[in-house]
């Protein structure tokens, strides 16, 4: 795999008084998906929008497949291979109709109409959104909405596509189908880069970057990170509630693995536990 | 109250006006004005009230709905009325103080009348007919020569576009506020002007600071996806590509002035 993304110690701020970013460093490999998890302020989107040179770095330097991103020369290339998909559905619609506002990227990079109305429908195809093509986007609902964006993305086929919370203001339902339009995406082979502080959300991804105050708190596999529970929670993060009943399991002593994500996961350890448990109860009986 | 404004309304519809291509209708809209305008006979007159019922019956909304459109003008209407009938110039007809009132007049007073009356409802009937949005491509599309003489044609259609794409989201954070400070014990229905005017303070504020906070993330969306602000390089993805029926439509216009012109001519060369 080879770098996609190159952060080299960089630091960011608004003013003097803080640095929202603190000398921060980390590459990204192509084709990954990594989870970037940090509590309120703790500089998660400012290190977002610096991926595609919406925000430039203080000091240091990023770079976006090779491209330094402080080189007005090579913005038009970053960002057309780094998408972004924000928090708020409404504020990042621009046309009245889906077909419209998925083709705008393509409008601004001169694409020809041809080419557009093929790559509008088959990006509304990958969100499942076609047979919305002709509907107003005012009337959608937050999770169709944020489909429409992710596909007004996907339309300009980037190679990296960094989310920044896409699913905070959504519901349920709606979340659930951006997580699973994200994994699909990222099996395609587009970098993924996804800003949470869902952890369920980031258990999913393949790396997990935790950022706190600034600075990379732990960077690793979600199994990796989140055996780390006590160092997250004395950051005012959460962990995913099956790793923290295992977290509860050890402090009473009782040997369980730590890195247990999700449901499934957490199943078969309490199964192979209790089975266990009988076996040795049975024992103490007879003895 | 913002609902009885009608005048840029757009009632969707597939008649064969709703079908033309909006450059089309934007050229046919100035041509009919400038025809209405040409004409002075009252035989021109009647043809021309016909023609425009004709086109009402066309478009399959209600002339009711053109009615409405007229109301908010009928103090104009009246005052033109009123001027003509007192001061023109020719035969007296009645004499009474300082009024007199003659026969061209009375005849200058309907025309004009009738001229407002056909101008409103050819205006009403290019915005009923075509979606605000169309009509701004079309618009853009039109105007795109002046680029040239470096008039900002394609920034003023995205802020065009822009504004129209955030009037029901921004109606619907009034709603939100609203509600919100009514759950706070505001009032906004009872007491004098002024006091109303005061109570909107709680809902303007946070309406503008919202707006302004969306206007930055929107700008922050449009260049993430390569937006310059320019329209130079830029593809459209809407096409327009005229029909037959807009081919027809502008040769039947284009002959309805001719012929006004002629006739002028005519009459001012005394035959």
């Amino acid at each position: 795999m080879s770098a996609v993304i190159e952060f080299q110690n960089v630091s960011f701020r608004y003013n003097e008084e803080k640095d929202i970013l603190k000398n921060i460093s980390l590459t990204i490999e192509k084709g990954d998906f990594v989870a970037v998890l940090g509590h309120n302020g703790s500089g998660k989107s400012t290190l977002a929008k610096h991926i595609n040179a919406i925000l430039l770095p203080s000091e240091g330097k990023v770079s976006v497949d090779g491209l330094d991103t402080s080189d007005d020369n090579n913005l038009a290339a970053i960002r057309r291979k780094a998408g972004m998909v924000f928090q708020n559905p409404d504020n990042q619609i621009i046309a009245t109709v889906v077909e419209e506002d998925v083709a705008f990227a393509l409008e601004n990079l001169g694409v020809p109409r041809e080419e557009m109305v093929r790559r509008v429908d088959e990006s509304l195809n990958a969100v499942g959104m076609i047979e919305f093509k002709k509907h107003a986007t005012t009337k959608l609902s937050g999770g169709q909405k944020q489909r429409i964006a992710i596909a007004g993305v996907i339309a300009m086929r980037p190679d990296i596509i960094v989310f920044d919370e896409p699913t905070a203001m959504l519901d349920p339902q709606g979340r659930e189908d951006v997580v699973n339009i994200t994994k699909k995406l990222n099996e395609q082979g587009i970098t993924v880069i996804y800003i949470t502080h869902y952890m369920e959300e980031a258990a999913q991804a393949k790396r997990v970057v935790v950022l706190n105050d600034g600075e990379i708190l732990i960077d690793g596999t979600p199994h990796y990170v989140f055996q780390n529970a006590g160092l997250l929670t004395s950051v005012g993060l959460d962990v995913p509630q099956s790793t923290s009943l295992m977290f509860l399991l050890r402090n009473h002593g009782i040997k369980v693995p730590l890195a247990v994500l999700n449901e499934e996961e957490c199943i078969s350890v309490l199964t192979d536990l209790l089975n266990t448990k009988e076996s040795i109860n049975g024992s103490d009986f007879k003895g | 109250m913002i609902k009885d404004i009608t005048i840029g309304q757009y009632f969707p519809g597939d008649s064969v006006i709703h079908r033309l291509d909006p450059r089309v209708k934007i050229v046919l809209a100035i041509l009919y004005i400038a025809f209405l305008f040409i004409i002075q006979t009252a035989a021109a007159y009647l043809f021309a009230l016909a023609v425009t019922f004709i086109l009402v019956r066309l478009t399959k909304i209600p002339l009711k709905m053109y009615l409405r459109g007229l109301k908010p003008l009928l103090f104009i209407l009246i005052f033109t009325a009123f001027l003509n009938v007192f001061y023109s110039t020719g035969e007296p007809l009645v004499k009474f103080w300082i009024f007199t009132v003659t026969s061209e007049g009375i005849k200058n007073a309907i025309f004009m009348m009738l001229r407002i009356f056909m101008l409103v409802i050819a205006t009403s009937m290019l915005t009923y007919t075509t979606s605000p949005i169309v009509l701004t491509g079309g618009l853009e599309r039109l105007l795109s020569p002046l680029a040239k003489i470096k008039i900002p044609v394609h920034e003023f259609s995205m802020m065009m576009t822009i504004a129209l794409r955030f009037i029901p989201t921004i109606l619907e954070e009034t709603d939100k506020i609203m509600n919100a400070q009514k759950a706070r014990g505001a009032d906004f229905e009872t007491g004098g002007l002024i006091k109303r005017a005061k109570a909107l303070a709680p809902i303007l504020i946070p309406l503008f600071i919202s707006a302004f906070r969306r206007a930055d993330d929107l700008a922050t969306a449009m260049e993430c996806r390569c937006y310059t602000g320019s329209g130079e390089g830029r593809t459209h993805y809407v096409s327009y590509s005229m029909s037959s029926a807009d081919y027809v439509s502008l040769l039947v216009l284009a002959a309805m002035i001719a012929a006004a012109v002629f006739l002028n001519f005519v009459t001012v060369m005394g035959f």
